[in-house]
């Protein structure tokens, strides 16, 4: 089990190098796309706006 | 979150929804009428760099554009917010009305050279134009007063959350680049970043964001990402491993840091 552990230690040190970096997302790379419901904002109407962007499904 | 939203959403809180399932139009204004979501449901829309694997997924996205957090929710979502929201406010000029400095008003509002903004204000303060001076003199006192709010708060934070605190300085240093403001909010954010406590904790939080771009990264099953479902257990078999020692290595690394807490539930979630 120590040896299985530290081996995933070690992998998951080389894998979290190549992660994705949740620091890249930006609001720049924010597109709202059609709105369905609730206000219409745009992506200039985000600008200096707190945003919770939340990514779901309906089923 | 529908509650949330409603408290804050005067204050420069915005919601905006994707759904990214594929479901018809009519399905997604069925739910929002049924839930009476409040905020902004959309379809087709989409955020670069978000992996799309696991619903729901959120992120958090400050007012300087930048990621302040991933996948939060309750109490810890709320907290943030509530910090963060005094830098969206600076943002507005104020009441207004604005003619003279309408464009002005206008540019303030997408909250991007907010130094460079103050800058032209106060020299408008002393406008032959009386209209445009009284305009200027309005909208110096609303912008450079919620800075200062924004300073005084993110300051005030700096025991309690050394990390929220020094990503809300530097923001402000950013935004309100050449003017007072921006002078004190790098002197406090770079007095704190040499505190070996809090240099600690940044580095812990730098390793812990890794950890949460390798977790995002687990494939979801039937939509779920449920560490206890056994077919997302057997579909990152290999991987679910890895996300464990990295937690325990950032837990050895970093002991009694805010990121070793949160790598130590990760552990008791998915073991």
């Amino acid at each position: 089990m120590r040896y299985f552990n530290a081996m995933a230690t070690l992998a998951c040190v080389a894998s979290l190098a190549g992660a994705v970096n949740a620091g890249d997302i930006t609001l720049d790379g924010l597109h709202p796309g059609k709105t369905v419901s609730g206000p219409d904002l745009k992506e200039k109407d985000l600008n200096g706006k707190l945003v919770l962007v939340v990514i779901w499904g309906v089923h | 979150m529908a509650g949330l939203y409603k408290k804050y959403s005067d204050q420069g809180f915005h919601i905006i929804a994707f759904e990214c399932q594929g479901s018809t139009t009519a399905e997604i204004e069925n739910l929002a009428k049924s839930k009476k979501v409040p905020y902004q449901l959309t379809e087709g829309g989409n955020l670069t760099g978000a992996t799309g694997n696991g619903l729901p997924q959120s992120y958090l996205l400050a007012a300087d554009g930048k990621i302040a957090g991933t996948d939060l929710s309750g109490k810890p979502l709320e907290d943030k917010v509530k910090a963060l929201i005094k830098d969206a406010a600076v943002v507005y000029p104020g009441a207004g009305p604005y003619k003279k400095l309408a464009l002005l008003a206008t540019q303030i509002k997408t909250g991007r050279n907010l130094g460079a903004s103050l800058k032209l204000i106060t020299a408008k303060k002393d406008s032959k134009d009386a209209e445009e001076s009284a305009e200027a003199k309005m909208m110096y006192d609303a912008v450079h007063g919620a800075a200062e709010e924004s300073l005084t708060s993110a300051t005030s934070d700096k025991d309690s959350d050394p990390v929220t605190a020094i990503f809300r300085l530097d923001n402000l240093a950013q935004r309100y680049d050449g003017v007072d403001i921006a002078v004190t909010a790098k002197k406090e954010s770079d007095a704190l970043k040499k505190d070996p406590k809090v240099k600690k904790e940044l580095d812990a939080e730098a390793y812990w964001q890794r950890v949460v771009g390798f977790q995002d990264q687990l494939k979801a099953v039937g939509g779920t990402k449920d560490p206890k479902n056994e077919a997302f257990k057997k579909a990152n078999a290999q991987n679910i491993p890895i996300l464990i020692g990295g937690c325990q290595q950032l837990m050895k690394q970093f002991p009694e840091t805010v990121a070793a807490k949160k790598a130590d539930q990760v552990i008791s979630e998915y073991r």
